[in-house]
């Protein structure tokens, strides 16, 4: 266990200094740590150095208060953190808060209480208590959005007095500056972004390695990409699918999802939603109408190919299952998705078969990727200074990671030689008394354990991953209030849902399809829409000063 | 009586068809919930599978919370909401159907209002939770929304009104009964009908409803009603499955679980308890009340 | 008017559980309606966040789809309020009449339907109308040699699915509430009646639909007072929410949701329901007005 920690930590170092964060100091310093850290900072002797030593005397102080607090009254107050899963409060729950408070009462002075809803009533039950003024201090913004959140006015200001800086400077040091800069929504930083894959791989086409071989498919001739996987063009890909369609008559080739613009195209969603995008969002901050673009255009063409050499399902518009689930029925044969890391294990697993991965697309990072859902704190918070103490040790102490990631080592998992960890024995994902399973919205799940089978450096790659995402979007960290557009924004929903099935699934001419979407869409108010959104981005770069 | 012969034989045929309609979905339903998962997606729902498989019970029955446990929780919780709905609408009803009750119509108006009108779901929550306190216990299963509603209470002021002749009530009166012996010995034996019409109601509210537990159960597993079980795994199932390319370890779990044949598995182990409990309800559907003698 | 009150005490009395409960459940969340003309903050509060006006309201009209959810909501309605209504009477008067031990079983299996959620009823529609696996197309149409229909792309179907659909799955419900007036009503009648040599015919026209009236009205004054409500899953689940069915399949409650369900905007919900409330509101009064002319007993109030 210290030998998987002490790796757990340089790897976490290793990953901060990858993010780019200027100063030396360690990621996963837990509070034991914090005296060689305010020692190595002080030895720097700069005027910062001087300002982070008084940072962290603040932060113990707020931390031996509330501990001479709790031996006066016996009790420690209390921080709540919710968050969902896939099942509702695991079996385990009062284990693991128990665990994890008599770690925090140690280090923080405070009982931390996971508050763990399933995923079905997450959204609603969040909205609720954090409307009703029930005891909420932590909680992720996946489920409700984070920008209903903040137009809610659930969410308090982070920085306000001082708050980040002062007890949560770690935070500040480990997650990049211009990631937590595009959390600021009207220039207040309401949240703090998971530590996880913001870039996407684009158009990443995903085919049943058993349909390639029946098909004859070569792939010798196809060079790699950097994530291993094979990279080819469209007219490829339709090569591909006119031989499987041929092999394997009696399959459907494609199963289709909505995903054209959000997984196949570097197109950015501006302000949330794709009325009114970015075309070319690494270079260019005007708003256009990504319905009338080629990219798009061009998406339903190939879509209406398809459909017509009979690639895909007469049921594609109705058919409710997921694409992986119908290629692991075994009447399909193809999906697309996004790429990221070890995708192709992921894949494979989900669609019961092996599968080929082919990257068509390039990488992206879109100007929501890294605020779809941050970590935010109650405004109704009442010790907002150890809330943001237990928010910081979420982010870097591992103990409190491994616990709220994985639960209790020995009784839910064990740790392997190469510090990776596996079930415990006697236990799967079924049985496992505390298995949220929802590490990707987990505040830094590279600072608890890898699973047994993903690369112990993974949270090294990722970062890679998103650091050299050749196509930024310009925009990254504007974030829109489209609530005075509520009208507009209701009655283009409903015109998109109307009018796009037909043409994204190749079911109508596009020539006629198009047409028809986008009159529907400029009579849903459109173009007002866009107005509205284009004049918030110019404010926006201007004080951001982009241009 | 010829033609009493000849209607019987109508009304047989007529009401098996309408039976046939509405069995034959539900044995789709049923056949469904057997059939592997592949098998339907590939060929769709069908009466004569290729492929049968009980995987899809196997998965409710071994995954997470127990369904056995959820299924006591619901029929305790379906006895003691219907017992207690039961008792508050018949009385209210009763007394709303009290012609000469000076605020008659101030009473109904304020029930027929409370259907059309209500606050939303966020004040609504906040009374329960913060001035009753209710959240994490049986209560909030039992009484927010479902202990009574108007349309009950309308129905059965309506039967009262048209069915007990205020003959007979006058005549109990003169005989010196007070106004609760008066309910109890003459309202009620001649309200069956209504009584247990109102009680199935009462009690496939109870026994359908998975609203309470969604927004009042965030900590009591312990506390989960079948249909808030059932409820709670579908949407996980297809939460899981739109987010799936979310999920690192995702080939844990997530492709092994049968989602097409698991819907169909639960609405069925949902509707099942109704199938063996509705026969012994009908007992109070009883024809032939005579009131000849009394009005003599 | 005193004695009167004292006589009728113990009535109060039986009154107050239930009106305590409305009180408590229904009229003190109420206040929390001044929520649809306010732009929620969670830190001002409900009464506290800023008065916009009508503001919320905007979204369900400023559109050219608000004519069709309108029509579309009310004309459903008002097609469930007769289908509905004359099948379920139909239904209990058979169920009634029948003196064979089969008819428990009738009443139990028309029941059913409505034990089961709209989710599951989409998936059954589903599994019948599928185009390339569906019952319809596959089984029925090829016997018969017809060319497979594409269900869900042909809006002239739907209105009749649905409100197929929404009998089906209702009237072994709204026949139960038929079936206990029915069971109220006096057997002298009857046996008076057969004495004279009424047929069964002659009974029923003559003797249980007058008898079913005032049920029959009170029903139909309630589902007026609905009528700006639509069943969402109805709406929304059984068509699959597909874009070509919208101008049969779009009501008040679906256009709502398809824009609320990203903007999670609390007030805008609350302005739309008030919307259908105030307008139900409005014609159960005019409604309940003319029945009291027409028929005083049977007014609601």
């Amino acid at each position: 266990m210290k030998k998987g920690l002490a790796l757990l930590l340089t790897s976490a170092l290793v990953f901060s200094c990858l993010t780019g964060c200027g100063k030396t100091e360690e990621a996963g310093s837990s509070a034991q740590s914090t005296d060689t850290t305010a020692a190595v900072t002080a030895d720097a002797g700069t005027e910062a150095a001087a300002d982070a030593g008084e940072a962290l005397d603040a932060a113990e102080q707020a931390i031996a208060d509330r501990k001479a607090k709790a031996a006066e009254s016996g009790e420690y107050e209390k921080i709540v953190v919710s968050f969902f899963d896939w099942t509702g409060a695991p079996a385990g729950i009062d284990r693991i808060n128990a665990k994890l408070s008599a770690y925090t009462e140690e280090t923080l002075g405070v009982d931390v209480e996971l508050l763990i809803i399933d995923s079905a009533a997450y959204t609603e039950d969040i909205k609720l208590m954090l409307s009703s003024g029930e005891q909420v201090d932590l909680f992720s913004t996946c489920g409700p959005g984070y920008m209903t959140c903040v137009n809610n006015g659930y969410t308090a200001d982070l920085e306000a007095d001082g708050l980040l800086d002062t007890y949560g400077a770690g935070l500040k040091d480990f997650i990049r500056a211009d990631y937590l800069d595009a959390c600021r929504v009207g220039g207040t930083l309401y949240g703090v972004p998971p530590i996880k894959d913001y870039a996407i791989q684009t158009a990443a086409v995903c085919i049943g390695t058993e349909y390639l071989e029946g098909a004859g498919v070569d792939l010798s001739t196809f060079q790699k990409d950097d994530l291993g996987y094979y990279k080819c063009s469209w007219d490829d890909i339709d090569d591909m699918f006119a031989k499987m369609h041929a092999a394997f008559p009696d399959k459907t080739v494609y199963s289709t999802q909505d995903n054209m613009l959000t997984q196949g195209s570097c197109v950015d969603n501006i302000g949330g939603d794709y009325y009114g995008t970015l075309l070319n969002p690494s270079q260019d901050l005007t708003i256009e109408n990504v319905y009338e673009s080629e990219i798009f255009k061009t998406w339903c063409e190939r879509f209406y190919r398809w459909n017509q050499a009979g690639y895909i399902s007469g049921d594609a518009l109705t058919d409710t299952n997921g694409a992986s689930a119908r290629i692991k029925s075994g009447a399909y044969m193809a999906m697309m998705a996004c790429g990221k890391p070890a995708y192709e294990n992921q894949i494979s697993g989900e669609c019961g078969r092996p599968m080929t991965v082919f990257d068509v697309g390039e990488p992206f990072m879109s100007s929501s990727a890294v605020s779809s859902f941050p970590w935010c704190m109650n405004q109704n918070c009442a010790d907002p200074i150890a809330a943001m103490q237990v928010l910081q040790a979420l982010y870097t102490d591992p103990v409190v990671a491994n616990l709220v990631c994985w639960g209790e080592e020995g009784v839910e998992y064990v740790v392997n030689d190469d510090t990776t960890i596996n079930w415990a024995a006697g236990v799967d994902a079924n049985t496992s008394q505390y298995y949220p399973n929802v590490l990707w919205m987990m505040p830094n799940q590279y600072a608890a354990h890898v699973w047994e089978g993903d690369p112990v450096d993974v949270g090294e790659q990722t970062a890679k991953f998103n650091d050299n995402c050749p196509v930024k979007s310009k925009a990254l960290g504007f974030t829109w209030d489209n609530s005075d557009y509520a009208a507009e924004y209701t009655a283009l929903q409903n015109a998109y849902q109307e009018y796009s099935g037909k043409v994204i699934y190749g079911f109508v001419d596009p020539e006629t399809g198009l047409k028809e979407l986008n009159d529907a869409l400029y009579a849903a108010g459109l173009e007002e829409y866009m107005a509205a959104k284009q004049a918030a981005l110019n404010e926006w770069a201007q004080a951001a000063g982009i241009n | 009586m010829r033609s009493d012969k000849k209607f019987q034989i109508f009304s047989h045929i007529v009401l098996a068809l309408f039976s046939l309609l509405a069995l034959l979905p539900m044995i789709l339903m049923l056949v469904s919930s057997f059939t592997d998962n592949n098998e339907i997606i590939k060929s769709g729902y069908s009466y004569l599978p290729k492929k049968w498989s009980v995987y899809a019970y196997e998965y409710i029955f071994s995954t997470g919370n127990s369904v056995l446990h959820a299924y006591v929780i619901s029929v305790v919780l379906t006895v003691v909401g219907t017992c207690l709905a039961l008792s508050i609408t018949t009385l209210l009803a009763y007394a709303l159907s009290k012609k000469g009750m000076p605020g008659r119509g101030i009473l109904t108006f304020v029930v027929v209002f409370s259907m059309l009108f209500n606050g939303g779901l966020v004040p609504t929550y906040i009374i329960y939770t913060n001035v009753f306190s209710i959240k994490n216990s049986f209560l909030a299963l039992l009484i927010p929304g479902l202990l009574m509603n108007g349309f009950n209470v309308m129905l059965m002021k309506s039967y009262f009104v048209s069915s007990i002749p205020e003959e007979i009530l006058d005549a109990t009166y003169i005989d010196g009964a007070n106004e609760w012996q008066t309910f109890f010995k003459v309202v009620i034996p001649l309200s069956k009908p209504i009584l247990a019409t109102v009680a199935l109601f009462a009690g496939i509210g109870y026994w359908n409803d998975w609203m309470n537990g969604y927004i009042y159960i965030t900590k009591r597993t312990d506390l989960y009603s079948l249909q808030n079980l059932l409820n709670r795994m579908m949407q996980n199932i297809q939460y899981l499955s739109q987010s799936s390319s979310n999920i690192q370890n995702a080939n844990v779990g997530l492709s092994a679980i049968p989602m097409a044949s698991v819907r169909m598995a639960m609405a069925t182990l949902g509707i099942l308890p109704i199938v063996i409990i509705y026969p012994f309800v009908q007992n109070y559907f009883v024809k032939g009340i005579t009131l000849g003698g009394v009005k003599g | 008017m005193k004695k009167r009150i004292r006589r009728y005490f113990p009535v109060y009395l039986m009154a107050l559980p239930g009106l305590l409960y409305l009180f408590i459940n229904n009229y003190m969340p109420l206040p929390g309606l001044v929520l649809a003309f306010k732009k929620f903050n969670a830190q001002k509060g409900i009464f506290g966040s800023d008065f916009v006006g009508w503001k919320n309201f905007k979204y369900l009209f400023a559109t050219k789809d608000a004519f069709v959810i309108t029509r579309n909501t009310i004309l459903y309605n008002l097609a469930f309020i007769v289908i509905n209504t004359i099948l379920a009477v139909f239904v209990a008067v058979l169920l009634a009449e029948m003196t064979s031990r089969m008819k428990k079983i009738y009443q139990c299996l028309i029941l059913l339907p409505y034990m089961i959620s709209m989710v599951i009823v989409s998936y059954l529609v589903f599994g019948y109308l599928s185009s390339d696996n569906g019952f319809f197309n596959h089984t029925i149409l090829s016997a018969l040699g017809k060319e497979p229909i594409n269900w869900y792309m042909e809006k002239k179907y739907w209105p009749f699915i649905l409100v197929f659909v929404n009998a089906w799955k209702v009237t072994g419900y709204n026949c139960i509430i038929y079936l206990s007036t029915i069971l109220g009503i006096d057997r002298g009648i009857y046996e008076s009646a057969a004495i004279d040599g009424c047929s069964k015919w002659k009974q029923i026209t003559k003797i249980t639909i007058p008898m079913l009236k005032p049920t029959v009205i009170m029903m139909t004054l309630l589902a007026v007072g609905r009528i700006f409500y639509s069943d969402f899953g109805l709406f929304y689940q059984v068509p699959q929410n597909q874009g070509a069915l919208f101008s049969v399949t779009n009501t008040i409650d679906t256009y709502v949701y398809r824009g609320l369900l990203e903007l999670g905007n609390m007030s805008m919900s609350s302005a739309a329901g008030l919307y259908q409330s105030v307008i139900g509101f409005i014609l159960i009064l005019g409604a309940n007005l003319l029945v009291r002319k027409l028929d005083p007993d049977s007014a609601l109030f």
